[in-house]
């Protein structure tokens, strides 16, 4: 599985990531020595993901108010 | 020629007619006479010839009914009604003696000349030309040709450099006689000196007069002129009721001088309140699309805000379902080797409880065999024992020294016969006594 460091990823890498992990997982395709790792790449996905809406969300209310409409 | 003179005189004296004849030539003599050459044509041919006098007393009458249109009418190639008698001069001649000019007449002849001239501009197509040329929205250079010291130019001047909206014009003044003989050579040399710059507008200035006044703005060479002209000219000839070929032939005609001013002012006026309505106009207009695209901005950004917010809520929805099926995915994973481990140490436990079992069993069963073993090694001892002891009790000191042997001792312990120092005490044991010996020395 490539591991990308998180700061080059876009939303959308990332998201991808995260379903190939999700259906790694369902089908079996991850052994136990590398179900940890796997998962801590899934969670540091998922924060990032999160990170980014939500900085996106505040960055798009702050525009808007910028723009003083 | 007396002869002559009489029967003249005779027939004729006292008989006065009316004439209609054209000037062909005209003096003013010093002594207050007039001299006229007279001709009457016909298809532009001379068909006749006759001299004639106005005598100084009728010269002044003739100035007085005429006024002002005296030199007007009595000028060389007019036409006139005149009324005259015959006189026969020995010394002279014949000669018609007129006594009185008919001013309707004269009139009249101005105006069948005036729409000579109309009709032959009309047919030249020239009468037009003036009126095409277009007239700028505001005007502000000007050119006038008027007379400088007449009433006319002064209310044209004083109308439209006073005006009420203090507009200012450029106004070259192009200074003409405005009647008279001269006045038609002039005001056509400053029309072609005019036409040589770039004006806004030509006006053509003249107070009222008598129609005779106002006939050089008759001429058909003015009129040409005009219709040459490269600028708008504007006419302000006369009193109300004139109107010249020279207003046929202007761009615009107006009735007096201070109507043109008026009309150069009015343009000017309606030109600002046009350009003040359009930029009220354009002002409001411009107010009214930008509240209107504030309004659709406002609309837009919300809905940006909005879209935007649905757009990270949709996601952050599909990234925790995501991360909950992840989660659950990776614990079934767990689970399930959990439980796979757990089969596993079951099996291994069950396998090392047997293996134990049969330990155990073996165990006993050594222990068993142990445990007979040493009974039996036990009981053998036992009896080695007993047979020792019995041996034992056979061999004990008392039973030896019972049997009259003796045990030697040195320093308390059983001497086996190794070498000693000489005169070491060696302790020998009885039966029932102790004896105490020295030694002497080893016998081989």
């Amino acid at each position: 599985m490539e591991n990308k460091p998180i700061s080059k990823l876009t939303y959308e890498d990332a998201s991808k990531e995260l379903e190939l992990i999700l259906e790694n997982l369902r089908n079996d395709e991850v052994s136990i020595d590398t179900l940890e790792k796997v998962v801590t790449r899934a969670a540091t996905l998922s924060k990032f993901c999160q990170d980014k809406l939500r900085n996106t969300e505040q960055k798009v209310q702050g525009i808007i108010e910028k723009l003083g409409l | 020629m007396n002869r002559v003179k009489t029967i003249i005189d005779n027939n004729i004296d006292g008989k006065y007619f009316w004439l209609k004849v054209e000037i062909t030539s005209i003096n003013f003599h010093r002594s207050g006479h007039t001299y006229i050459e007279l001709a009457e044509n016909s298809n532009g041919k001379t068909v006749a010839k006759c001299k004639a006098i106005i005598w100084n007393q009728n010269t002044a009458q003739i100035r007085e009914v005429l006024g002002q249109d005296f030199s007007n009418i009595l000028k060389k190639g007019n036409e006139i009604l005149c009324y005259a008698h015959i006189q026969f001069d020995t010394a002279h001649g014949f000669s018609l003696l007129i006594t009185d000019i008919n001013l309707e007449f004269a009139v009249g002849q101005i105006e069948k000349k005036r729409q000579e001239t109309l009709d032959r501009l009309q047919k030249e197509g020239i009468i037009d030309l003036n009126k095409e040329i277009k007239v700028p929205l505001v005007i502000s250079n000007i050119a006038v040709i008027a007379s400088e010291n007449t009433s006319g130019y002064q209310d044209f001047i004083k109308n439209i450099q006073d005006n009420q909206y203090q507009y200012t014009y450029n106004l070259d003044i192009f200074s003409s006689a405005v009647q008279g003989n001269a006045a038609e050579l002039e005001i056509l040399k400053k029309l072609k000196t005019i036409n040589k710059q770039k004006y806004d507008c030509v006006v053509i200035i003249r107070g009222g007069g008598s129609k005779m006044d106002l006939d050089v703005f008759n001429s058909y060479k003015i009129a040409k002129q005009i219709s040459k002209m490269q600028t708008a000219v504007f006419s302000g000839i006369g009193h109300e009721t004139d109107i010249t070929v020279i207003d046929f032939a202007a761009n615009q005609a107006f009735k007096t001088p201070t109507e043109v001013s008026n009309y150069i002012v009015n343009k000017s006026y309606d030109f600002e309140q046009k350009i003040l309505r359009s930029y009220d106009m354009i002002y409001e207009k411009y107010q009214n699309l930008l509240a209107r695209k504030f309004g659709e901005l406002v609309l837009n950004t919300e809905g940006i805000t909005n879209a935007s917010k649905g757009f990270t809520r949709l996601r952050r929805g599909s990234l925790h379902t995501l991360m909950n099926r992840l989660t659950a995915s990776a614990s079934h994973l767990v689970n399930e080797e959990k439980n796979t481990l757990s089969a596993i140490n079951q099996e291994q436990l069950q396998q090392s409880k047997r293996i134990l079992n049969n330990k155990e069993r073996l165990i006993k069963k050594q222990l068993e065999m142990l445990g007979l073993r040493v009974a039996y090694l036990i009981n053998n001892k036992k009896a080695y024992l007993s047979n020792s002891l019995i041996l034992l009790a056979s061999s004990s000191p008392k039973t030896i020294l019972k049997k009259g042997f003796t045990i030697p001792r040195v320093n308390g312990n059983a001497y086996s016969g190794e070498p000693l120092k000489k005169d070491t005490i060696i302790k020998l044991e009885f039966k029932d006594s102790t004896i105490l010996t020295k030694y002497v020395k080893q016998e081989n």
